[in-house]
């Protein structure tokens, strides 16, 4: 199922850090985890994913750094700092409540 | 559209009007659309097909690269620059409203410290586009011109109330505070490329720090030494602390270099003593000359504005990537820590035989735009810190 564009956008980063707070990954490896973890249901575009990675390094909520990844490529990796941790569990509780106030809107049990 | 790989990240960077997050974007889209066209050869496309889809599965070149623009097009620590830019305003409406001064009214003061602030102001627009990595890979370089301008100075300065001043054509400038800046610059060059290379590495930084200690005393230099001391032996302590020389006896190392340096300093007092040299400058007391006009409230609001830049500041510096910019960073607030501390106590009397300036707030042309050239680079590493690559553990 494609999603429209309005309602991803808003929730890629949540999904983002959400995915950082088991372990570092690099951008592909996000996209494929997103992918496995909605079974298919979440698939972006590849590439829009870094202009909100580069985002939440800015924002100090993910950490980059250059590390060999397999078959000894090196990939540049991104890591959730305590900000990016806090920062995930206000927007968890902010997705919660929004998503339990829209159900009540659209009749939705 | 079709887009080859090369295409579709030059269509990207193009968007992105900092030139040097290019590199950085560049590698990371490459590396991803690598990994897709891995994936569809395994599937068992050909090569170009495998570009082809790899490159349509990213989206839109243009979308991306204006996205990516919005996050690289600025970076200012707005924090830092209002706060110096409030204890600037401190400085010039102080000067502005103090009266008659010991050499002049104030308004003839407040007015050429104006054109420093302009000057500086301008200094500091400069450093932030000046990419900092450059100009520390030139460290040795950069060191020698230090070395030179210190002897041009001997040779030819003109030494008034204890601070060195060269003569081009019209204009005479204050040379101490150049030249400290160079050895500071080139100093963290050199720290830059020894890292892990144990006591060889710490033995070289220590050599050339002892060179530039000197080289700012011979220049008759009461002023900048002790605090450039405090500067680079704070460095020192860190990075032996954070095994950045991957030297095996840390604390031994350690206690020598700081037994050493107690003993300088107290060589250094006992010299001081017996030359008797007290602040000569009326700049050297000007904010006991601003708390006695205008009382301690003006003071009060200074050290929180104060406050408020050496914090920022602190937070920024632990938050560089790389080591380089970590430990000039760390130099820098250390260096404004330590100016503001010995510019008041000197102030109200409880420190003699050295003379300091209040950062932004006390007059004169030459520290001002050594002092914004500072924050200039700190600026600049700061705005660089998202697209460098990390070197230390945060």
């Amino acid at each position: 199922m494609n999603f429209h564009k309005s309602l991803m956008s808003g929730s890629t980063s949540l999904m983002i850090l959400s995915l950082l707070e088991s372990e570092d990954m690099y951008g592909y490896q996000m996209v494929k985890e997103l992918e496995k973890k909605s079974e298919n249901a979440f698939s972006l575009k590849e590439g829009t994913l870094y202009p909100i990675l580069h985002s939440l390094e800015k924002e100090d909520f993910v950490i980059s750094y250059i590390s060999e990844g397999e078959k000894g490529k090196k990939r540049k990796y991104y890591k959730i700092t305590e900000a990016g941790k806090k920062q995930l569990e206000d927007k968890k509780s902010e997705w919660i409540s929004f998503s339990n106030s829209l159900n009540k809107v659209v009749g939705v049990k | 559209m079709y887009y080859s790989k090369k295409a579709f990240i030059d269509e990207v960077c193009e968007k992105v009007s900092f030139k040097e997050a290019h590199k950085a974007i560049k590698e990371e889209l490459e590396l991803h659309i690598d990994d897709i066209m891995e994936n569809y050869l395994e599937q068992g496309f050909s090569k170009k097909e495998a570009e082809i889809k790899a490159v349509q599965s990213m989206g839109n070149p243009t979308e991306i690269g204006e996205e990516l623009n919005k996050v690289h097009s600025s970076g200012i620590q707005w924090q830092v620059v209002t706060s110096a830019g409030g204890l600037s305003l401190i400085g010039i409406i102080s000067l502005l409203l103090l009266g008659e001064l010991p050499y002049g009214n104030g308004i003839i003061f407040g007015i050429k410290h104006l054109i420093s602030i302009a000057i500086g102001g301008l200094v500091i627009v400069l450093m932030y586009y000046l990419n900092y990595r450059k100009l520390i890979q030139k460290g040795k370089q950069i060191y020698l011109f230090g070395v030179l301008l210190s002897l041009i100075t001997i040779l030819f300065g003109n030494t008034i109330n204890g601070h060195t001043f060269l003569q081009i054509g019209l204009i005479s400038f204050e040379v101490e505070k150049f030249i400290n800046l160079t050895f500071l610059v080139s100093i963290i060059g050199i720290l830059g490329d020894t890292k892990d290379k144990n006591d060889y590495g710490l033995v070289k930084v220590i050599l050339f720090i002892v060179g530039a200690l000197i080289s700012l005393y011979i220049n008759s230099n009461t002023e900048i030494v002790p605090i450039m001391f405090v500067v680079y032996l704070s460095i020192i302590t860190i990075a032996i602390l954070n095994n950045y020389f991957s030297i095996r006896k840390k604390f031994t190392n350690l206690i020598v270099i700081h037994g050493f340096a107690v003993f300088s300093m107290i060589m250094w007092k006992l010299n001081i003593t017996r030359n008797g040299n007290f602040p000569a400058n009326w700049v050297d007391y000007e904010l006991a000359i601003i708390a006695s006009k205008f009382g301690w409230r003006f003071i009060i609001i200074s050290s929180f504005v104060v406050i408020i830049l050496i914090g920022s500041m602190i937070l920024s510096a632990l938050k560089m990537k790389s080591n380089v910019a970590f430990y000039f960073s760390i130099a820098i607030v250390i260096y404004f820590i330590c100016s503001f501390i010995v510019g008041s106590i000197i102030n109200f009397g409880f420190l003699h035989g050295i003379s300091s300036n209040i950062p932004f707030i006390s007059f004169g042309a030459t520290n001002y735009i050594t002092d914004c050239m500072l924050i200039g680079i700190f600026l600049s590493m700061w705005r660089r810190n998202l697209i460098v690559e990390m070197d230390r553990t945060i």
